[in-house]
């Protein structure tokens, strides 16, 4: 019966990588190469109506003649055979850096996206120095199990108890 | 009425303020008949906001347009549900709600420790007192809600049309809750810096508010992604607003907290970091609801009002700084008990789950100043939008999913490479084998596949918790393995009720994966009879409709929709114009199966019939929804009393406090 159970899970876990496979190995609508697409551009520019949103967004979601007009105007630099880069140079020239989604990957921009994971580095450097630290300086055992007798929780108690009846079982 | 109202608001500021200077003194003398006072003036204060509330609700259902607020935010012909539901839809009467469920929560806190925690309830009391005083305060003399106009109009302008959906009725109230909530564990960590009853009582008692506030936060997130996804017609479910990041930051720092209290409970362990977390949570909340009301970030949530801003920021600055500086004056107090026994341990994953989401949360909280640090180094105005978020958040919650699987996995102490090896061979050779599978039949990009695995080994390791849990059941007391599961899970509600959520992150997971990396679109003007195809979907424009339904004028695009030749009936995507509004609505056609979802948007149209139209397929959406009702029941499961625990509580909890007259509640 356990075996059954794995092997219902198992077979569940492949129906759903099955289902997985279908669909995202469909045909995509976007190429990654060749010349950018309005759609490409349209998730990285921000509206310049005020609604704070990038144009793709206020697109759909508004009734707002600005998006319309930018769009008209991504399709225009496309047709004039600019890049991705080129573009977005072109619109930031006209409204400004703020008219970029998101930071640019240099100067000033660079720490945007750098400090959160130098920030998580030198947080999980400090974790890993306390844990060995603690880790090193054991509490002497007698001081631990009175620690732990007045201070641990019934739940733990428990859940031991399950780990020792597993082990026993296995 | 309004008159009543605004009475009430400021009695109830005088009264709260007096409770919290009352609970407070009664705590540190032992004045056990100040206490009582006190305890009285929780329960006025409660029943003060509540006349406050009720008199609004009345101006509101009853259409009194003398009232300022009333006039913004109702109309003769907005349903009575979306006239109640204004209540939190504007800056005043959303401060109201906050305040009333503030003292909502007082009283319940005090009802539910009528016999345990008596040395820490009054603090708790004075802390959640003393905010509710300044809330009232805000509302009586900067934010009134009970404004009134001078000439009363003859009808109300009525909400947005975007905020006239189901949507306004639960996810904002949730919200609150969430950001309410979590005022309660942060009222228990300061009672017991300021009681210096450090150890993990206050965690204990504040265990289901903490896990309340974390679940309405995440369902009232989950919920307004719905409401995004089905109303907003762009096809998304998160958009990384400021005021959506700020209510994902304390979610994501609760579940940090929720995780490493179980470290302290037991092991004793983490005492400052715990109350770090809940201090930050706090404050995180205090700066989402300042982010939503001071319009200091650009957002499309946002409704700003004068003084607001500067009020949050200085309750914020007060509440991080007096906070902090008591956590600072007892950090002596604050020692570990015991020490790790090992390196590889699951406290050592926990506090690496910690750093994750500490991670993410400031991540988010990064992107989302970074444009006013900008301005202010450089004087230059830039943007921190979605691809941003994306790009970064993106591989922390990959790693935070990886050790969901991890946890589970290695044994609380220490872990024997035995152990290890025979624990993680099943999880590890599935994931293993799905990455390998999906690239081999050509998905691209690879970190989707990774994604993918890592949720097949986060899921697997899960599966095989519960199967060796029914197992030994089974073999232990022969039970039927029907009966098994069940009885599993309530035997130890707190830990396979966790599991359970986990299971309903992992499938949120999969929707996200999937319709981030896999959504397809496709824009096209036809006349009637012509054809849109997308995938496999081949959709035929049938015509347009107009209608008047209500108070709105409906324009509305029917498409017959067959994929792979067969027919999957008709769809109906239209906009609806509300009377005096010059925005409309969108309301999407969303055909939905476990596969994808087919989401039609109706963008425009011409005098001769002809529509242009925005058609999605995103993949695995419905597996958002599906999770969070798996989080739900986990949650509930982990929420639920165990009566057998709470019986054998350790006898101190169950004692007066010393020198304090037992209460007569």
């Amino acid at each position: 019966m356990p075996r059954a159970i794995l092997i219902g899970a198992l077979m569940a876990l492949f129906a759903v990588g099955g289902l997985l496979v279908a669909v995202t190995t469909a045909p995509q609508g976007a190429t990654a190469s060749g010349p950018p697409t309005v759609d490409d551009l349209t998730d990285e520019l921000m509206c310049q109506c005020g609604c704070g949103m990038t144009l793709a967004n206020c697109f759909e979601s508004m009734e707002c003649t600005v998006s319309g007009s930018m769009a008209t105007e991504i399709q225009q630099q496309i047709d004039e055979g600019k890049n991705k880069g080129e573009i977005s140079d072109y619109f930031v020239a006209q409204y400004g850096e703020a008219v970029l989604a998101s930071p640019r990957k240099s100067g000033f921009g660079l720490a945007a996206w750098t400090i959160p994971f130098l920030t998580i580095a030198a947080g999980g450097g400090a974790t890993a120095w306390l844990v060995w630290l603690w880790a090193r300086r054991r509490s002497p055992r007698g001081h631990r199990a009175a620690v732990r007798a007045q201070d641990a929780g019934l739940l733990r108690r428990y859940e031991d108890q399950v780990d020792e009846d597993l082990k026993a079982l296995e | 009425m309004p008159d009543l109202g605004y009475a009430a608001i400021l009695t109830g500021f005088v009264i709260a303020a007096y409770t919290a200077v009352a609970s407070f003194v009664a705590a540190r003398g032992r004045v056990g008949e100040l206490w009582l006072s006190a305890r009285n003036g929780v329960y006025a204060a409660f029943g003060l906001t509540t006349v406050a509330s009720a008199a609004l609700l009345y101006g509101l259902l009853t259409h009194d347009f003398s009232i300022k607020y009333v006039a913004e935010y109702t109309s003769r012909s907005q349903s009575p549900v979306y006239n109640f539901a204004a209540w939190w839809a504007g800056l005043e009467g959303s401060l109201l709600f906050w305040a009333w469920l503030l003292s909502l929560f007082s009283v319940i806190v005090l009802v539910l420790s009528r016999r345990n925690n008596r040395e820490l309830i009054p603090y708790v009391s004075a802390v959640t007192m003393a905010l509710l005083a300044y809330f009232l305060g805000m509302m009586g003399f900067a934010m009134n809600p009970f404004e009134t106009l001078p000439v009363a109009p003859a009808d109300g302008m009525g909400l947005n049309p975007l905020l006239d959906n189901p949507g306004m009725i639960f996810h904002p109230p949730m919200l609150y809750m969430g950001y309410v909530g979590f005022t309660i564990p942060f009222a228990f960590a300061i009672a017991a810096l300021i009681s210096g009853r450090l150890g993990s009582d206050w965690i204990r008692a504040s265990r289901r508010w903490t896990l309340f506030a974390w679940f309405a936060l995440g369902l009232g997130n989950l919920l307004g992604a719905q409401w995004a996804y089905t109303v907003l017609g762009w096809g998304g479910y998160w958009g990384w607003d400021p005021v959506e990041n700020a209510s994902f930051m304390p979610w994501l720092v609760g579940t940090a907290f929720l995780h490493s209290v179980m470290i302290q409970e037991r092991r004793g362990m983490l005492k400052v970091w715990n109350i770090l977390l809940i201090i930050i949570a706090f404050s995180l909340c205090l700066f989402g609801t300042m982010v939503t009301r001071s319009g200091i970030l650009s957002s499309v949530h946002s409704f700003s009002g004068g003084s607001a801003g500067p009020l949050f920021l200085a309750l914020l600055a007060a509440v991080a700084a007096g906070s902090l500086g008591l956590l600072w004056l007892r950090l002596p107090a604050l020692r570990s008990d015991s020490q790790l026994d090992s390196l590889v341990s699951r406290e050592s994953s926990f506090l690496l789950n910690n750093l994750l989401l500490v991670g993410a949360a400031f991540a988010i909280f990064w992107g989302s100043v970074f444009p006013l640090l900008s301005e202010a180094v450089r004087g230059v105005k830039t943007t921190v939008g979605p691809p941003f978020f994306k790009e970064v958040t993106g591989p922390i919650f990959l790693a935070l999913l990886l050790l969901m699987g991890i946890c589970p996995l290695i044994g609380w102490r220490k872990a024997s490479a035995e152990n290890l090896a025979r624990n993680f061979l099943l999880p590890l050779a599935l994931g293993v084998a799905t990455a390998v599978l999906l690239l081999a039949l050509g998905m691209r990009p690879f970190f989707a596949a990774l994604a993918f695995a890592v949720l097949a080994f986060a899921a697997t390791s899960i599966l095989l918790e519960f199967y060796r849990g029914v197992r030994a059941r089974h073999r232990g007391r022969g039970e039927n393995y029907a009966i098994a599961v069940p009885r599993l899970i309530w035997a130890n509600k707190p830990r396979y009720g966790g599991y359970i959520v986990h299971v309903g992150v992992i499938l949120i997971a999969l929707g996200v994966v999937g319709s981030q990396m896999f959504a397809t679109n496709v824009e096209a003007t036809v006349k009637p009879g012509e054809t849109i195809q997308i995938r496999n979907y081949v959709l035929t424009y049938q015509g347009l409709t107009s209608y008047t339904e209500g108070n709105n004028e409906i324009v509305a695009a029917t498409l017959d929709v067959q994929r792979g030749g067969q027919s999957l009936g008709s769809i109906v995507t239209s906009k609806s114009f509300a009377a005096g509004r010059e925005e409309p609505r969108t309301d999407v056609a969303i055909r939905s199966d476990p596969r994808e979802d087919l989401y039609t948007i109706l963008s425009g149209w011409s005098e001769d019939g002809t529509a242009s139209f925005k058609v999605l397929v995103n993949p695995l959406v419905m597996w958002i929804w599906v999770g969070g009702a798996v989080l739900l029941l986990g949650t509930a499961i982990a929420f639920w009393p165990d009566a057998r625990a709470e019986a054998r509580l350790p006898v101190t909890e169950r004692v007066p406090a010393k020198g304090m007259r037992p209460s007569h509640a």
